[in-house]
């Protein structure tokens, strides 16, 4: 580490955290398409618990991983199938339990994983979970249920318990959940089992149970959903659900399955509730048509290996990159603002959850309703809730806007690396580069005129929340000019805002104005 | 470790140990590691990853069991735990 680097307070808290050298690759990630980490999920969100527990499970198991395939539908939890590097299947909402029906009627030898949530398993799907369970099929059903449809925005779903309120259901919801595990059991699932995410252990034990018994073995991983149904219900992190879970769960494996409602408050029963022996749809085929030659043997199924085959071996995974924490390398720090000119583009970048698009739109009612020019606003994200790259887009403009969306952008907001990488070459020629200094390194060769504003680290330290980094990035836009006059842009943020934070996020504005004057003034003097 | 009454058997058992190793760009900085490690051997740290989340380290390393609550429990797979002698 440079001294440089250690001069800066936040480097030295570091220290102690294993660097490249020492970093060897995580047990799981054997099992896991390194490539694709962090995954997409929220901070706090349940899913990756539950796939932790699977994979452990699955390593114990002793199954041959070649024949081991995972099922996925849609949402968050579908995104499963996307991460687990063995076969995996991503498929249609809802269908997961037909595809891997399929999947293990054709390979009777593999053992078939469907990995799925709530809204997938038990809305949609829900009459595929029950017919597959009076058949017996013979699959493993990993349900993790958050209590509402995560990806789409958090509205009330079949399994959210009565009275809760998610972005449908806003006074609470009046109809009653479904029981998972009554509903499997009454259709003859052959092992039930139900765990919070904060019972790792029992719900790897389970997992492990359930992928070594033939027929349909259930197990629903209650999973903590903070950014939506935590959200409406008054816990907004991770760590509040789970507290929830440690106070409200408690285990009773002889509890009978019609007895393990959720409810809004009270207990969440946990246990093995079924675990029983029933001839298997495999069974029953072979025991009655037992002149039927296995698919493989009609040679169905396997192409024979080719010449391609041999030598192929899948590409090692790239290290593990574990960048230092180092003050950014500016190329050339802006003195000029970006000019006045009657056409404007300006783009925000960033992941999602850092409030980029909302800070886009903050910035195109400035302009549309108290500048009175003409605005468009246009914006791109992911499926993810939080996590993933997104941006936003406005175009200012004297004249009527005939295309909407930003090709050269005078001006650029970036608060995230790849968002930077994404990006930064369409700035158009004079225009300015504003970063988040802390978590874009900005590549000097361009000679592009950068800002850098530690918007995350002002938010964090010194307003005491780190949600108004995108407040204060819009303060640091006003500085740099583009179009945009400051009082407007003050004013649309204290519209746009939660009542009751205004003050909060009218010094966020202004300390980001004031810190890029500040450094654009600093470079001046130079 | 502190113990309120010495067992009659602890001679027999062996106190594992474990090294836990964080990989701390993928963290999201949950803090469920931190609240649940039986043994309090971790704690936030105030540096941050490149998504600006910041992420824990080993306070007190050598209070570590090799529970693997920590490795089991994040959703990150960002910790893991390897077993090792204490001599
Ligand atoms: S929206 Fe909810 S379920 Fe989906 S990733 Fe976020 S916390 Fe998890
Ligand atoms: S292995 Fe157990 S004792 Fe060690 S850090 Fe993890 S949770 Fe704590
Ligand atoms: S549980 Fe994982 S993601 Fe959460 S703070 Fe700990 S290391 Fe980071």
């Amino acid at each position: 580490m440079s001294e440089e680097a250690q001069g800066m307070g936040m480097v030295d808290e570091l220290a102690g955290v294993p660097t490249v050298e020492e970093i060897e690759r995580h047990p799981m990630d054997d099992l896991l398409r390194g490539e694709r980490l962090p995954h997409i999920w929220c901070q706090g969100c349940g899913i990756g618990t539950a796939v932790s527990c699977f994979i452990s499970a699955l390593m114990r198991s002793g199954l041959d991983l070649d024949k081991v395939a995972v099922v996925s539908g849609i949402g968050c939890t579908g995104r499963v199938a996307g991460y687990i590097r063995l076969d995996s299947f991503h498929t249609t909402h809802g269908r997961a339990i037909p595809f891997a029906t399929g999947l293990k009627l054709a390979n009777p030898e593999m053992k078939v994983v469907v990995f799925s949530g709530d809204g997938d398993l038990i809305a949609i799907g829900g009459n595929h979970f029950i017919h597959a369970a009076r058949r017996n099929m013979d699959l493993t059903v990993i349900c993790v249920n958050n209590f509402n449809y995560g990806m789409t925005g958090g509205q009330m779903g079949p399994t959210t318990p009565t009275e809760a309120r998610t972005s449908t259901s806003r006074r609470g919801n009046l109809e009653h959940p479904f029981n998972v595990p009554y509903l499997a059991a009454a259709a003859g699932a052959t092992y039930v089992a139900r765990w919070t995410v904060l019972h790792a252990r029992r719900l790897e034990r389970s997992i492990y149970k359930a992928l070594l018994k033939p027929g349909f073995t259930v197990v629903e991983a209650i999973s903590p959903c903070p950014t939506l149904y935590g959200r409406w219900n008054r816990k907004k992190y991770g760590t509040d659900m789970f507290e929830y879970y440690h106070q409200q769960a408690v285990i009773r494996h002889d509890a009978q399955p019609w007895e393990v409602d959720i409810g809004l408050a009270g207990e969440i029963v946990c246990g093995e509730f079924v675990d029983v022996e029933r001839p298997t749809f495999q069974q029953m085929y072979e025991r009655l048509h037992p002149d039927v030659r296995p698919a493989e043997d009609l040679g169905l199924l396997h192409r024979p290996p080719t010449e391609l085959d041999a030598g192929f071996e899948p590409a090692p995974l790239p290290p593990i990159d574990v960048r230092e924490v180092t003050p950014a390398q500016v190329g050339t720090v802006s003195t000029a603002q970006v000019s006045e000119a009657e056409h404007v583009e300006m783009r925000l970048c960033g992941f999602g959850g850092q409030g980029i698009v909302l800070a886009g739109l903050i910035a195109g009612k400035a302009v549309a309703l108290h500048d009175h020019r003409e605005a468009t606003f246009t914006q791109s994200y992911g499926p993810e809730s939080r996590g993933g790259a997104c941006s936003a887009a406005i175009v200012v403009s004297d004249e009527a806007i005939l295309y909407p969306y930003v090709t050269r952008p005078n001006l650029i907001a970036a608060m995230y690396q790849e968002a930077y990488t994404t990006y930064h070459g369409q700035l158009a020629e004079g225009g300015v580069l504003l970063i988040d200094e802390d978590l874009v390194q900005p590549d000097p060769e361009t000679g592009q005129r950068v800002v850098p504003v530690p918007a995350t680290r002002i938010a964090e330290q010194e307003l005491g929340r780190a949600q108004v980094a995108n407040v204060v990035m819009l303060g640091a836009i006003a500085a740099v000019g583009g179009g945009i006059s400051t009082e407007a842009l003050r004013q649309s943020v204290l519209e746009s805002v939660p009542k009751g934070t205004e003050e909060l996020n009218a010094r966020a504005f202004d300390r980001g104005y004031e810190y890029a004057q500040g450094v654009m003034a600093s470079s001046i003097a130079e | 470790m502190k113990l309120w009454r010495t067992p009659l058997d602890v001679e027999r058992f062996r106190i594992p140990h474990g090294e836990v190793s964080i990989l701390v760009e993928r963290c999201k900085g949950c803090q469920l590691c931190v609240r649940y490690c039986p043994r309090d051997v971790l704690e936030m740290s105030d540096g941050i990853n490149a998504k600006g989340y910041h992420p824990p380290r080993a306070k007190s390393p050598e209070r570590c069991v090799a529970c693997r609550l920590c490795e089991l429990i994040c959703p990150e797979f960002c910790i893991y735990v390897v077993e090792v002698d204490r001599e």
